[in-house]
């Protein structure tokens, strides 16, 4: 049977079902909240830049209002008074009357047709500010088709407050020309209405001509320095295609007073002159953060509730689970009487009547295995007994066969006195190395008990006297002859000592003798 | 100084030069107002003022001149015409070195009548009548201080109420005598304007880069003067005016 570990996760079940639940409760707020908060933001963003459209283009109105009501106000003068066939004093104080009407006008000029001024009104001293050589050929050129004139922004020398002329045609009922009404235009009177502009709370307005210089904003200071903006996005945008009416750029950018900012323009074409509307990025992202804020603040609630539900759903579902656990580690203790109570889901319910049927069939099982295990036990103990009995009782026999065997090796060599001086050995049957041993220990014991001075080795009964067995009686005979005993071999059979011969012995060293009788005799 | 004040708002022309000169070495900063800048070292230019000062400035020689037009328009057969001021002025000589080719081109003779006081006046007006003809054929008030002084205006009043004489350039009404007209700084638009300097200043603007404000200036007619006197004021005159005294 195999069995696999696989690797375990040290985070209860609970708290895994847990995290699951709010992970999964989080991740659909998340995905929901999230297309809903896109979509909301997609149509404020659409509502932003279209009510920065309709503020800019109020303000571009406002500003468009105060050039056409200058110009308004020169072409009703030149139209009413019939100024081109008027006598020079009605036309010097018909212009000293529009300089009373209207502040902005720095001087007027009346010029007839030819170009020559006829008459000149001006604010401070004639002799400052006549209009410029520069502009007459734009203006009588523009005039004489019955148009109007502006000319670019200039600045006072002076007062560094920015200028237009501006000159109409003076035509009779007609609409022949005659003449062109001139006024040179200050401008500061524009900034009180551009300062007013309502432009939310934070936002602002401000002008500028076609190569980015302020021409209005609040900060007056900015004007008067002749600030140029050329840098800020949308001027550059303008700068860039002023044939472009309108433009709104939603995303934030760094505006006129350094913060970050949505705006938008307008041209104005004529004069060409843009509105620049600017609102705080916060400021017009307000409804947008705000909502974004509420969706991150239900987010959150949402999901501590999920969180909180997700535990006690983890909890309710894993508690019988855990009881079950508890239990069969319990039982795993050897608590093998307990019982899982059968409650909770379906599912876990019937999980426990199943854990608490096996456990009890376990139980049966494991009560038999140990009453069969006792018997086997007990069955195992006497077979044990009788093992060891035969063992001691083979034990005992191999000690009498060694003793037998002793025995035997001892009467393989018998050492028989057959005088006062002489031993003899008569060996009978084939020697080996174990009975060559018992030989040498046997003679010498023998010649050390007995004293006697010869010892007669006779190996008529021996059947083979190879090179072993010759080597083997040479060292018996040494080792007497040591002892002060000779040892005389006796009883060479013919075949034997064609076998020594034949081998090449070399027994010169040892004294033989045909048989007993000869050699006893010899030796008395 | 002493006190150690955040800033100085000072008018007119004169107090200006000298808190410039007092704050000079310090960050205390100067808003003038009032203040003429033309031909005094009170500031380096209108977009720059530099050092630590800046203010609402009075176009006087601008002022001056159009005075001098608006009284030879009134007064279109005045041959002499009196110019008094207080004696050592600064602002006066710039003033009167724009006046005095505008007077050469119409055909009008300055008189230019310095004095320290009423009485010197007095003394220098009477000085230079000549039987019934008073030396001037017209009074005119350029921007400084004598000729504005209720004493000294009525020295003048009384003088050109005794020859006949148009007097304007201020707007002047003491005890009975009135100036013609008077054509002024927008006094309600310099305080306005100064403020506004003041906020931006405190607030951390350095004095010295923001530029000199040029206030509004407007006419002032004083119809009922005229008529008193039986002088004819140009109906040109009067359809121009900010504001017409009845």
């Amino acid at each position: 049977m195999k069995s696999s570990v696989r690797k375990t996760s040290s985070q209860s079940l609970a708290a895994t079902l847990a995290l699951a639940l709010i992970s999964l409760s989080v991740l659909a707020l998340l995905v929901t909240s999230s297309l809903q908060l896109f979509s909301n933001i997609q149509t404020q963003q659409g509502a932003i830049a279209s009510n920065q459209r309709l503020v800019a283009q109020s303000a571009a109105k406002t500003v468009s209002g105060f050039v056409s009501e200058r110009f308004n106000a020169l072409a009703t003068a030149s139209r009413l008074a019939d100024m081109a066939t008027a006598s020079p004093d009605t036309q010097s104080r018909l212009l000293q009357s529009m300089l009373g009407l209207e502040q902005s006008f720095k001087q007027l000029v009346l010029f007839d047709d030819q170009g020559q001024m006829l008459t000149y009104a001006s604010r401070l001293s004639l002799t400052y500010g006549k209009i410029g050589e520069e502009h007459l050929s734009d203006i009588f050129q523009q005039t004489r088709q019955n148009g109007y004139y502006i000319s670019p922004v200039s600045i006072d020398s002076i007062t560094s407050e920015p200028e237009v002329i501006l000159a109409v045609p003076v035509n009779d009922i007609f609409g022949d020309y005659h003449g062109t009404l001139a006024a040179t235009v200050n401008l500061k009177f524009m900034w009180d209405l551009v300062a007013r502009l309502d432009v939310g709370e934070g936002g602002h307005a401000y002008v500028v001509d076609r190569n980015g210089n302020l021409l209005a904003f609040r900060d007056t200071e900015r004007v008067l320095q002749g600030d140029n903006v050329a840098d800020i996005h949308t001027v550059r945008e303008f700068i860039a295609s002023p044939t472009t009416s309108a433009a709104t750029h939603m995303s934030s950018y760094a505006g006129i007073t350094g913060n970050n900012v949505v705006g938008s323009y307008v041209a104005l074409g004529k004069p060409d002159w843009a509105v620049v509307i600017e609102v705080p990025w916060a400021e017009a992202y307000s409804g947008i953060i705000h909502d974004t804020v509420i969706s991150i603040v239900v987010l959150a609630i949402t999901a501590i509730f999920a969180g909180v539900m997700g535990v006690v759903i983890a909890r309710r579902l894993t508690s019988p689970l855990v009881n079950l656990m508890e239990i069969a580690s319990r039982i795993a203790g050897g608590e093998r009487d307990l019982l899982v109570p059968v409650a909770g889901p379906r599912e876990i319910a019937a999980l426990a009547q199943t854990f608490n049927s096996m456990t009890s069939q376990l139980r049966s099982v494991l009560e038999g295995l140990e009453q069969r295990i006792a018997q086997r036990t007990v069955d195992l103990e006497v077979a044990l007994a009788e093992v060891q009995a035969r063992s001691q009782e083979q034990a005992r026999l191999l000690e009498e066969n060694a003793q037998q065997r002793q025995a035997i090796r001892e009467l393989s060599v018998p050492v028989l006195p057959v005088t006062d001086d002489a031993l003899v050995m008569p060996l009978i049957g084939a020697i080996d190395s174990e009975r060559l041993s018992s030989i040498q220990e046997r003679a010498l014991q023998a010649i050390e008990h007995t004293s006697a001075h010869h010892l007669l080795l006779d190996i008529t009964g021996v059947p083979v006297v190879d090179s072993q067995v010759a080597q083997g009686l040479l060292s018996v005979a040494q080792m007497a002859r040591l002892l002060g005993a000779e040892a005389i071999l006796i009883g060479i059979r013919p075949e034997v000592a064609q076998t020594i011969v034949g081998l090449g012995l070399d027994l010169k060293s040892l004294r033989t003798a045909a048989d007993l009788q000869t050699i006893l005799h010899d030796i008395h | 100084m002493a006190n150690d004040v955040d800033l100085i708002f000072v008018f007119p022309t004169e107090p200006s030069l000298e808190a410039r000169a007092a704050t000079a070495g310090t960050n205390i900063p100067v808003v003038f107002a009032f203040s003429q800048v033309e031909g005094v070292d009170l500031i380096n230019s209108i977009r720059e003022p530099g050092g630590n000062i800046t203010g609402v400035r009075i176009p006087g020689p601008e002022v001056a001149v159009k005075r001098f037009e608006i009284m030879h328009e009134i007064a279109p057969t005045a041959q002499r015409m009196l110019v008094p001021y207080l004696a050592g002025y600064p602002i006066v000589p710039p003033q009167l070195e724009a006046l005095r080719p505008v007077a050469a081109a119409t055909g009008v003779t300055l008189v230019e009548m310095p004095a320290a006081s009423p009485a010197e006046l007095e003394a220098a007006l009477n000085a230079q009548v000549t039987g019934s003809d008073p030396g001037v054929d017209a009074i005119v008030q350029i921007v400084e201080p004598v000729a504005v002084t209720a004493e000294t205006f009525v020295v003048l009043s009384e003088f050109a109420s005794q020859y006949g004489l148009p007097i304007g350039g201020a707007t002047m009404s003491v005890d009975g005598h009135e100036s013609l007209f008077g054509l002024n700084v927008d006094n309600g638009d310099t305080g306005r304007q100064a403020a506004l300097l003041v906020d931006k200043i405190l607030k951390g603007t350095p004095a010295g880069t923001v530029p000199v404000v040029s206030p509004q200036v407007v006419l002032q007619v004083n119809y009922r003067a005229a008529q008193n006197s039986g002088v004819t004021l140009p109906k040109g005159l009067l359809s121009q005016a900010n504001e017409i005294i009845r």
